[in-house]
């Protein structure tokens, strides 16, 4: 369902389904698009279909137009194409997009993906996506310049200590000078009100006017 | 429009239709030959005879290199040619279906040629957003590990509502849009994520939207950021709602907030409909909170290009708050009129040849260097220090910049006319290379031979009269006082320039070496040029996902309306507030002094036929009392509201439109001709 071209009444279900927050483990609470939607894999694609490397990050350029579509890969090299997408079964009420449509864009597109080559799972939006992202494994190391890596693996966690050291006591000084008892900052935390140049004169008496008779009609 | 395109229509579906080879496909494609015909303008005017060669001559035009791009129109990953024409550097590339697309890469080849010499390869990330090798660059995006640059700028998009509506802008919600406005908590998240990127995190964050302080927690989301560990915060904002609000900019100033990114494209009210009345205001604000402020014009070809030498006189009158101003040339995302887009077209070198007609000369072509240029630095801080430093290894196309000193005679000096900037890089380079494998104690002794070097390079003759930079970095460097550099920092004001892409001039190898990344909800961090060159499937699409629905928004927030969010403004009431009439009224001219020229800037003043002219005021004491008198007010009754720029009035009906629209400011019928064309992305860069 779009909500722009649907109906405008959100009922008690799509308010849960937009309003479904995940705590994550640092007890963050978090809204969440999706939480489980569906991977599909369609391997051993002919690779005249996919022509080569430019048509096919043109193909997943177009896969990812859909807003179903979450993110995708088609892989010339591999001969494989991977979609991660909202299916029609998914609680929220994003677009939805089935694996049979997939399959007939695709198809439109002029690739023709072998059925019995296609496995499909579940996906965890929340665990490999959102968390993988936000804390992404390290692949490779780097030596700062003029330095040898012997050297660095000596000085790396006496350097990292230190800059840990150096960010815990700036955050006390922060904490301190926004502490309690400072009449400055004692409404940070509070919604603020930027107010906007009011108007005076004509302008100013109309816009009050129109103001109150909206808050009259709802 | 091309004839017959197959067009994805989005959601599964593709408009097929029958396509016809004989006809041309993309009106880009058709080259008339250059003929010494009357009426044909366009071809013989300088600016736009390079989008009018045959296609005889452009293969006959010196390749300089090639790279990869994409096709505009389908987004097909193509082969593009940098190429020379005349004394501009081109890129052509050709779509095997939507024809040949050619536009301006660089327009000054002597200085592309001397900028590509400091062009080099960053470190990367060693933890990537997305394991992914990045061979569908640039829709392999999150970021990937083909990433050649760290962060060197984070943005942050706290919110997409605005209460202006841009012609040219993207990214403010529009009616019946959803609302994207993270938590405090979403965002936290954001900052911490930004701060564990390695090798080297980011330590400059930009908070940016819509408009920033919309958000109602912006002060807490502030102070979340600084205690992540960001020490430079910067708020790209309109200064509208600080502004009228002063204790609000107090209190994001005490929260952490260094910078005020502000967005101010034309000293006249015709170039900025934008924020023209109310910048006096923001700049009070920013005075009493003690924020410097960044002036940040949109440059458009034919819209405001006029006022480029105007807005640095600007800057250098509002000096004591006013740090820099970073001039965007224009980067056309959207559908347009090729023709619109050949007019509109400027880059980075095409703005320094306007600053320098309009400078008279006081800031040259040759003042300007790359970003890339400090590189050097960067690594002879690291090689020392052990320390993982700053890499700017950004492509060497994107940004330059220069610094300019104000004596107290009024003078303006480019730092690179008293201090040999090129020698000085060359001995850091050279202590770089000698400090190779030894141990530290040694690195410490060829740092400090190298440091020692540095008065040499300072032309003694040439600098301004009231500092000693010898004596200044002495003091730095041996006795660590920075008390003088202070004083010196106080009088100088740093002009920048930073060119962001668009489908016509893309070049991948740019891409992947951009250190200005977005932090998502969902986790992934983007580079601006696939942030806001593809939306589509970036920005607007990974924002739709954590979007509010409007309705939604509505029920939880009173009395919240798209239109409560719009500004209102009082014009009368603004021209006639004190700050108005001090900050544009009574501004000196320092281009027109004896000792800059004596010329004055284009557009310094333009009173119109209704207006009074004022009598001309007394030069004010700090300038040399033996020039002539140079400070006019500017006339106190213009158009509001209109298209910038003189020129632009022609232009106005079938190009880019600020008609007198709702709120005085915005989009009014002239928009509907504009369409959704003519776009430059926000956040990083001003609208």
């Amino acid at each position: 369902m779009d909500h722009r071209t649907e109906s405008n009444t959100i009922t008690q279900q799509d308010k849960d389904a937009v309003s479904s927050y995940v705590v994550d483990k640092n007890g963050v609470k978090v809204r969440m698009p999706y939480q489980m939607i569906k991977l599909v894999e369609f391997d051993d694609i002919d690779p005249k279909e996919l022509i080569d490397i430019p048509h096919s990050a043109r193909l997943q350029y177009r896969l990812l137009l859909m807003d179903a579509v979450i993110r995708c890969k088609v892989e010339f090299v591999k001969r494989k194409i991977i979609v991660i997408y909202n299916h029609p079964e998914a609680k929220n009420y994003k677009d939805k997009i089935s694996q049979q449509q997939l399959i007939e864009f695709l198809a439109k597109e002029g690739v023709h993906v072998k059925l019995d080559k296609m496995t499909e799972r579940d996906f965890d939006y929340f665990k490999e996506h959102y968390t993988y992202a936000f804390e992404p494994e390290v692949i490779r190391e780097s030596v700062p310049y003029g330095y040898t890596k012997e050297e660095w693996q000596k000085m790396k966690v006496q350097t990292e200590a230190k800059k840990k050291e150096e960010h815990d006591k700036k955050v006390k000084e922060l904490e301190e000078r926004w502490g309690e008892g400072k009449s400055a900052h004692k409404d940070d935390d509070k919604p603020h009100d930027a107010p906007q140049e009011k108007p005076g004169g004509f302008v100013g008496m109309i816009k009050d006017a129109f103001g109150k008779l909206r808050s009259i009609n709802n | 429009m091309p004839n017959n395109p197959e067009r994805n229509m989005g959601n599964g579906a593709v408009q097929e239709t029958t396509y016809d080879e004989n006809l041309t496909t993309n009106i880009n494609n058709k080259r008339p030959e250059v003929k010494e015909v009357a009426g044909n303008a366009d071809a013989q005017n300088p600016i736009l005879a390079v989008y009018h060669r045959s296609l005889e001559e452009l293969e006959k035009m010196p390749v300089i290199e090639r790279t990869k791009t994409v096709c505009p129109e389908c987004k097909l990953i193509i082969d593009g040619t940098i190429y020379k024409d005349g004394d501009n550097v081109m890129i052509r590339k050709t779509c095997e279906k939507d024809g040949m697309f050619v536009e301006k890469y660089w327009e000054d080849y002597d200085m592309y040629i001397r900028m590509r010499d400091f062009n080099y390869f960053g470190r990367g990330l060693d933890n990537p957003n997305v394991l992914l090798k990045g061979e569908n660059c640039p829709f392999d995006c999150g970021i990937c590990q083909r990433h050649k640059t760290h962060t060197g700028l984070a943005n942050v998009v706290i919110t997409n509502r605005c209460h202006l509506s841009c012609w040219y802008c993207f990214f403010y919600a529009k009616e019946g849009e959803p609302i994207y406005e993270p938590t405090v908590e979403e965002l936290e998240k954001m900052f911490i994520s930004l701060k564990n990127v390695k090798p080297i995190p980011a330590n400059a964050m930009q908070i940016t939207g819509g408009e920033p302080t919309m958000h109602p927690n912006v002060v807490e989301i502030v102070k979340r950021c600084k205690k992540a560990g960001f020490d430079q915060i910067q708020l790209n904002t309109t200064g509208i709602n600080l502004g009228a609000n002063p204790d609000l900019a107090v209190k994001l100033r005490e929260a952490g907030v260094t910078t005020l990114y502000m967005s101010y494209d034309g000293v006249s009210k015709r170039a900025n409909p934008k924020n023209h009345w109310e910048t006096p205001k923001a700049l009070d604000a920013a005075r009493k909170a003690h924020i410097g402020v960044v002036l940040v014009p949109t440059v458009i070809r034919t819209i405001n290009d006029h006022e480029l030498g105007a807005m640095i006189n600007f800057g250098l009158n509002n000096l004591d708050v006013v740090k820099a101003v970073n001039f965007q040339p224009v980067s056309l995302v959207g559908r347009m009129p090729p023709r619109l887009r050949e007019k509109q077209r400027i880059t980075i070198p095409g703005a320094i040849k306007l600053i320098e007609e309009q400078t008279n000369g006081v800031i040259a072509k040759e003042d300007w260097k790359s970003v890339p240029y400090s590189g050097g630095i960067t690594k002879f801080i690291e090689a020392l220090s052990g320390d993982f430093g700053y890499d700017l290894s950004i492509h060497f196309a994107c940004g330059a910049g220069s610094y300019l000193y104000k004596d107290n005679d009024g003078k303006i000096t480019p730092i690179t006319r008293f201090l040999d900037v090129d020698s000085f890089v060359e001995t850091l380079q050279g202590a770089i290379e000698e400090m190779q494998g030894k141990p530290r104690w040694q690195r410490k002794i060829i740092a400090a031979k190298a440091l020692l070097k540095l008065p040499k390079y300072i032309d003694k003759k040439n600098q301004p009269k009231s500092v000693n930079f010898a004596s200044m970095l002495t003091s730095v460097l041996l006795k660590h006082d920075f008390e003088s550099m202070g004083v010196f920092h106080t009088r100088s004001m740093f002009v920048g320039m930073m060119h962001f892409q668009d489908e016509w001039t893309y070049d991948i190898k740019r891409v992947e070496k951009c250190d200005i990344h977005y932090a998502m909800p969902d986790g992934q961090v983007l580079p601006f040029c696939t942030f806001n060159v593809f939306p589509e499937v970036y920005r607007d699409k990974i924002q739709k996902q954590y979007s509010i629905p409007a309705k939604e928004w509505g029920e939880t927030h009173a009395n919240w309306s798209y239109a409560s969010d719009k500004l209102h403004r009082d014009i009368k009431a603004l021209e006639s507030d004190p700050a108005y009439i001090r900050t544009y009224g009574q501004m000196v001219d320092y281009f027109a002094l004896p000792v800059n020229g004596g010329k004055h800037v284009a557009n310094f003043a333009r009173p119109t036929d209704k207006a009074v002219v004022p009598p001309i005021v007394a030069v004010a004491k700090s300038v040399n009392a033996t020039a002539p008198a140079v400070v006019r007010t500017v006339a106190q009754k213009e158009d509001s509201c209109g298209c910038g720029g003189h020129e632009a009035k022609q232009e106005s009906k079938d190009s880019c439109g600020c008609g007198s629209g709702k709120g005085g400011c915005g989009c009014g019928n002239q928009a509907e001709a504009a369409g959704d064309s003519c776009g430059c992305g926000k956040g990083g860069c001003g609208c």
